[in-house]
């Protein structure tokens, strides 16, 4: 119980971290494309959605969401609910499996095979799973600072050979492309809203503060990698990688004298898969043993008793370990997922599902 | 129980060791790395046309400890074929073209098109962005790789070089890629092989070497123009490349540029571009004084705004007669009004009428005026002695 109590800090810590993959995987490609020029207003339109719908959700579900699917839904409707939601989570694992290998071979290991690099993943990620959200929590906030001065050492090597003249000015015509691609970062910016399942381990009461500040900083961060793809590429030219900050960050020197630095610098989102897909895995888990009746966690602060239902994360994530050996066998297939289906699937569950919830949840009380 | 657990540990650690280890070279993240020993850094490369698509040249550059340069030349019918081919004479090392510093094109293989080559470096994940482009005159691109002392030190020096001298900008794959996709057109470093006979007398044999030769105008990513040195100075003020460039006035008085500022305003009428109103305000210090007498601030000021009038003139005529951007100018008529560049139906350039207007002063310097009337014989003339 003590290793699934973590603080709001904490909770904001590992959100944050949580979005830094699905955002960075197609989002700046997909503004750019969209938008053109105006893709620097997504972030900040999204960051701004982003903060009011984290204020709406903080009032929602303060004794976990699990319950209140329970009061909404009664007993039984609820539990096939919160199995589906652990199904959900499991395909997003794999997912998150799958596009981290895909990530990894487009830009830094190109003669690698993905089914390698997902296995070690999985299994890498798995003690996290086991170990508690606490644990989590407290190496999210150390990942947090880290990403945070990367993408501000990035974006000071960067700026040097900035040219923003005549983009940065937008037009009519651009604003509603604006507003469809903030879209697209919102339904990447809901996965975190799973940790609405840990509402009833909280150990502070809620703070507004640390929810706007987690949306802050990550309208932030992806308002710094559109600028540095903008300065770099331009939006004609950006929009043609398939990475553009990646590929932004793979033609970065540093003082005219380092180059190459791509590598240490795109390894550095192995920190967001493994929060990512450790929480997914660890929620999906606690979901699925609630909806048996087990309460999904160990009294004792070990890694691998298995008892409570803790054995279902092992079941978790060799779902999910076959649905990433499964999906997307091609390069090119990986548009489909990322763009279409995952979102798709993120809208349903997060932005129909769970303000439903919370709704009849609320008049049920 | 603790036997079970020890025994899920042993089994997690295992899977681990096989994944991350070398162990298996296939499909692991070891399969990416290779000997330094193994790999042959490629610095520069030529590309020339060829009966079968294409001619490519690779040069290794000096190594550390002053070993020569290898210099490898192969006819393909593509980018990658040609590169494979090249392999096939080098079966001790493998080529590493990640290290690729220069891209050099013979004139004939520009004018069908770089757009081959720029998609490759573009798509390809060990080339980078930051190889800088030429285009070469006067021979093929195997001609001077084969017979330059040092290929790669020679294209090094000119991009150090480049920015500096203010008449030539070696252009990046990236800074090409992105003007081409943003205004349709864009330049290229230009050089000319010369033979470094009567210039270069040192040890060893002499061959050929590659001087900066202004710009080629990319079209479509063909070369479809060229600027000359003289103007090339023009093109950079144009562009915001501005460096020390050094022109030589009328009167024989030599300058050096310290300055050039440039404004775009453009004047929109009915919904197009009308007229574009390009302002330059250039400053200059005395360099070299030819003595005619004619050398007052203000004098040298005059002959300096119509040569550079005279200059731009000519550049921004070969931007009107081609149809196409290469300077960039959209960027700054965009910036004054999105809302009425987005809404444009056909490129700016084709009813804008283009003008200028120069103003360039030459600031006073410490060469004394007494040095001006000077006599073949050394006596002064003038004021002094």
């Amino acid at each position: 119980m003590e290793n699934n109590t973590i603080s709001h800090r904490q909770l904001s810590a590992i959100a944050f971290m949580m979005v830094l993959s699905p955002l960075m995987h197609s989002q700046p490609r997909v503004w750019l494309e969209q938008t053109g020029g105006a893709a620097w207003l997504s972030p900040l339109i999204a960051g701004l959605a982003v903060a009011l719908l984290f204020l709406l959700w903080r009032g929602f579900f303060p004794e976990g969401y699990a319950a209140a699917l329970r009061r909404a839904w009664g007993k039984y409707l609820g539990g096939a609910v919160m199995l589906l939601y652990a199904l959900w989570m499991v395909c997003h694992a794999g997912f998150v499996l799958r596009s981290g290998a895909e990530r990894f071979i487009a830009t830094i290991y190109p003669a690698s095979r993905y089914p390698f690099l997902v296995v070690t993943m999985a299994l890498t990620c798995l003690p996290a799973a086991l170990g508690g959200m606490r644990p989590l929590g407290r190496s999210a906030m150390i990942f947090r600072p880290v990403m945070l001065c990367v993408f501000a050492l990035l974006l000071i090597f960067a700026v040097f050979d900035f040219n923003l003249t005549g983009i940065l000015g937008v037009s009519s015509a651009q604003v509603l492309p604006a507003l469809r691609s903030s879209w697209g970062m919102l339904s990447a910016a809901t996965v975190p809203a799973v940790l609405c399942f840990w509402g009833d381990r909280t150990s502070e009461k809620p703070l507004r503060r640390g929810g706007l500040f987690w949306a802050l900083s990550v309208a932030a961060v992806l308002e710094v990698s559109i600028l540095i793809v903008l300065g770099t590429f331009g939006p004609a030219l950006g929009g043609t990688f398939k990475y553009p900050f990646f590929d932004a960050v793979l033609n970065t020197t540093i003082l005219d004298s380092v180059e190459h630095i791509e590598a240490l610098a795109i390894a550095l989102w192995v920190f967001s898969d493994f929060v990512l897909y450790a929480v997914l895995l660890a929620t999906a888990s606690r979901a699925a043993a609630l909806c048996f009746g087990m309460s999904g966690e160990s009294e004792e602060k070990r890694l691998l008793p298995l008892k409570n239902g803790r054995w279902l994360t092992l079941v978790c994530a060799a779902a999910s370990l076959a649905a990433a050996l499964t999906i997307a066998p091609l390069s090119q297939d990986m548009d489909f997922y990322s763009l279409r289906l995952i979102p798709a699937l993120n809208a349903l569950f997060v932005f129909i599902l769970m303000p439903l919830t919370g709704l009849i949840s609320r008049l049920r009380r | 129980m603790k036997r079970k657990l020890s025994f899920s540990f042993i089994i997690i650690i295992v899977c681990l060791a096989l994944c991350l280890s070398g162990c298996s070279a296939a499909g692991t993240i070891w399969a990416n790395y290779r000997e330094i020993a193994q790999l042959r850094l490629i610095q520069t490369l030529g590309v020339d046309t060829a009966p079968s698509g294409l001619r490519l040249t690779v040069s290794t550059g000096a190594g550390a400890g002053g070993t020569s340069e290898d210099v490898l030349s192969r006819e393909d019918s593509s980018i990658t074929l040609a590169m494979a081919s090249l392999q096939d004479y080098t079966t001790a090392q493998q080529l590493y073209y990640a290290q690729s510093r220069h891209i050099v094109f013979s004139e004939e293989y520009a004018a069908e098109g770089i757009g081959r080559w720029l998609d490759y470096v573009q798509s390809a994940a060990d080339v980078r962005l930051s190889t800088t482009l030429f285009v070469l005159r006067g021979a093929s691109a195997q001609e001077l790789m084969t017979s330059s002392t040092d290929i790669t030190e020679c294209l090094n020096s000119v991009q150090r070089d480049a920015d500096s001298r203010g008449d030539t900008h070696a252009f990046t794959c990236g800074e090409t890629a992105r003007w081409l996709a943003d205004f349709g057109a864009g330049l290229i470093c230009a050089l000319r092989a010369e033979s470094e006979e009567g210039s270069v007398f040192s040890e060893g044999e002499t061959g050929l070497t590659a001087v900066p030769d202004g710009f080629g105008v990319l079209v479509g990513k063909r070369v479809a123009d060229y600027i000359d040195a003289d103007d090339a100075v023009a093109a950079c003020i144009l562009t915001g490349l501005v460096g020390l460039a050094e022109i030589q006035l009328s009167g024989g008085d030599v300058v050096v540029l310290s300055r050039a500022d440039v404004s775009v305003k453009p004047q929109w009428s009915c919904g197009k571009v009308a007229r574009v109103e390009i302002s330059i305000d250039a400053a200059a210090v005395l360099a070299e004084s030819a003595g005619s007498g004619g050398s007052a601030p203000e004098a040298l000021g005059a002959l300096l705004t119509r040569e550079l009038y005279e200059r731009a003139s000519r550049v921004l005529a070969l931007e009107k007669e081609l149809g196409a951007d290469f300077l960039g100018l959209g960027a700054s008529i965009r910036a004054d009004s999105a809302q009425k560049f987005d809404a444009l139906t056909e490129p700016w350039l084709t009813d804008a009428e283009l003008v200028l207007a120069v103003s360039a002063a030459v600031e006073p310097t410490d060469i004394p005026h007494s040095a001006q009337n000077t006599d073949e014989s050394g006596a002064s003339t003038g004021l002094g002695k």
